[in-house]
């Protein structure tokens, strides 16, 4: 079957808007969390979501939605109560991982909820992607780029120096802590693509190359969205093409991507591509 | 308060919950004039700073910049227009930053802003301090690449593009080797003879420079020295 063939369906169409939502945009999120050094945040976000699940559950409303806004309320809490407690945002993420976790078992455990149900939320599939699924990563996908084109000056003052920031009259802390929120509800919504174990892929990989590629925040921003699209759009259709698991393959596109982003910013350092230019001139010249 | 006073603090008292870091501290700075508030870490030398940019309220007492008491949030969005904050410059996160672009940050709020882009003459001014504080060849370096002195240069070259009328300098030479230490206080120095600069600087160990008035601060109480 030829690529072309797949725009025929419709799961495939649904897969795709969502590879390029996913690696185009979500993954911007991944410059915040790398370079605010909140991988911890990551983790206690994901049980949060299996807590928000289990709640949901008991409330008789969509594990996903219930997943999500406790990922919101647990993103806005997480900056406040470092701020409050005067402690590192890793050991409040731990605090408000292990606490979740631990409630969510005890509701699994009072309640008599199937344990596995509120699981799901760990797992996702994007070729089983639901009408609500895709219509809240648009949304998310939407606030993350308006926020980023809106407030780019803000959050660069931010993530470069919060001190500095709030002396010229950022309120540091209030945009620290959208960006948690944000963070968080991308990912989410990330999740229910590749799975919880997997979700680095989309967020963390991309930025790690961006990071290392960009001389800016603008450049680093389009690097990103750069490789999250190679890893996401490739992923898939690799996937399809030799019928690999499609998680696995987007997530294994993403590593080879930042390796090879890796290794050749390694030479450009080492001056090898310088090198081999200026032989190119040398033969230019001859 | 006369014209001329750029800074005057009456009566301050200011502390961290049940803590009082600052007692009735009364001072006045002269526009033009430079003055240092020597103290040993901890005394509250950049607490006091952090009033006067009106990121914390007093407890008692009041704060006015260039005659405008600081009461409201709109006197606080004048005082941080008014002075331009050097902090002790270190690199904190991973962000890809060139030294050109760190400079410009100092233009926040007084040009550009949110939507608002920076325009030629933000450009302009950047590369004359770059000029100014020797720094015009590493412009497009990543600011992670430049050494202690280079990154105090950059970060007085980013309160030059403020064009401020008040100049905060918090631990100018701290972290610094030995020849940043001779080189940064100089240029300081020169810069406020050359412009005519209103300078607070504050700092717990000695430093090479002629100050019009210099202050100790020492739990909570400023003195003039």
């Amino acid at each position: 079957m030829s690529i072309l063939a797949y725009f025929s369906y419709p799961v495939f169409v649904r897969a795709l808007v969502a590879c390029l939502l996913s690696g185009g945009i979500l993954s911007l999120v991944g410059i915040v969390i790398v370079v605010l050094n909140l991988t911890t945040m990551r983790f206690a976000l994901m049980h949060i979501a299996l807590l928000g699940s289990a709640i949901a559950l008991i409330l008789s409303f969509s594990p996903i939605w219930g997943a999500l806004l406790a990922i919101a309320c647990g993103a806005w809490f997480l900056g406040p109560l470092s701020d409050k407690l005067k402690i590192d945002t890793g050991l409040s993420s731990a605090l408000f991982m292990t606490g979740s976790l631990a409630l969510a078992f005890f509701l699994f455990y009072q309640a008599g909820l199937p344990a596995m149900e509120a699981f799901d939320v760990f797992s996702g599939n994007i070729l089983a992607l639901s009408k609500e699924d895709i219509y809240s990563l648009v949304i998310v996908s939407a606030v993350v780029l308006i926020l980023v084109v809106c407030f780019y000056r803000e959050i660069q003052l931010v993530l470069y120096n919060s001190e500095l920031a709030e002396t010229l009259g950022i309120q540091s802390k209030l945009v620290r802590n959208l960006m948690l929120l944000i963070s968080g509800l991308a990912i989410g919504v990330s999740m229910r693509l590749v799975g919880a174990l997997l979700v680095d892929a989309i967020i963390l990989l991309p930025a790690l190359g961006g990071l290392q590629l960009g001389s800016s925040l603008v450049t680093a921003a389009l690097c990103t969205s750069l490789i999250g699209l190679t890893s996401t759009v490739l992923g898939l259709l690799v996937s399809l093409y030799f019928n690999w698991p499609l998680g696995v393959t987007i997530t294994l596109t993403g590593v080879i991507v930042l390796l090879v982003v890796t290794l050749a910013k390694r030479f450009i350092k080492k001056g090898v591509f310088a090198k081999e230019g200026l032989a190119v001139k040398k033969e230019v010249d001859r | 308060m006369t014209q001329k006073e750029a800074v005057q603090v009456k009566n301050l008292t200011f502390g961290y919950g049940k803590k009082t870091v600052l007692e009735h501290l009364f001072l006045s700075v002269n526009m033009g004039e430079s003055v240092a508030i020597l103290g040993p870490n901890g005394a509250g030398k950049t607490t006091l700073f952090k009033l006067l940019l009106g990121l914390y309220q007093p407890w008692q007492g009041s704060i006015a910049i260039l005659g405008r008491e600081i009461k409201s949030s709109s006197d606080r969005v004048f005082a941080r227009k008014k002075m331009a904050y050097v902090p002790q410059e270190r690199i904190i996160g991973k962000l890809p930053i060139t030294v050109f672009d760190s400079v410009l940050l100092g233009r926040y709020g007084k040009s550009y802003k949110g939507l608002k882009k920076p325009d030629s003459r933000d450009k302009e001014t950047v590369i004359k301090a770059l000029d100014t504080v020797g720094l015009q060849d590493l412009a497009n370096k990543d600011v992670a690449e430049l050494s202690g002195g280079e990154l105090q240069r950059m970060s007085i070259a980013r309160a030059l593009v403020r064009e401020a009328d008040v100049v905060l300098l918090d631990e100018p030479i701290a972290h610094l080797d030995k020849k940043a230490k001779e080189e940064i206080p100089e240029l300081i120095q020169s810069l406020q003879k050359e412009k005519e600069l209103t300078m607070i600087t504050i700092t717990h160990e000695d430093i090479n420079m002629d100050f019009d008035r210099v202050f100790t601060l020492t739990e909570g109480y400023l003195k003039e020295a």
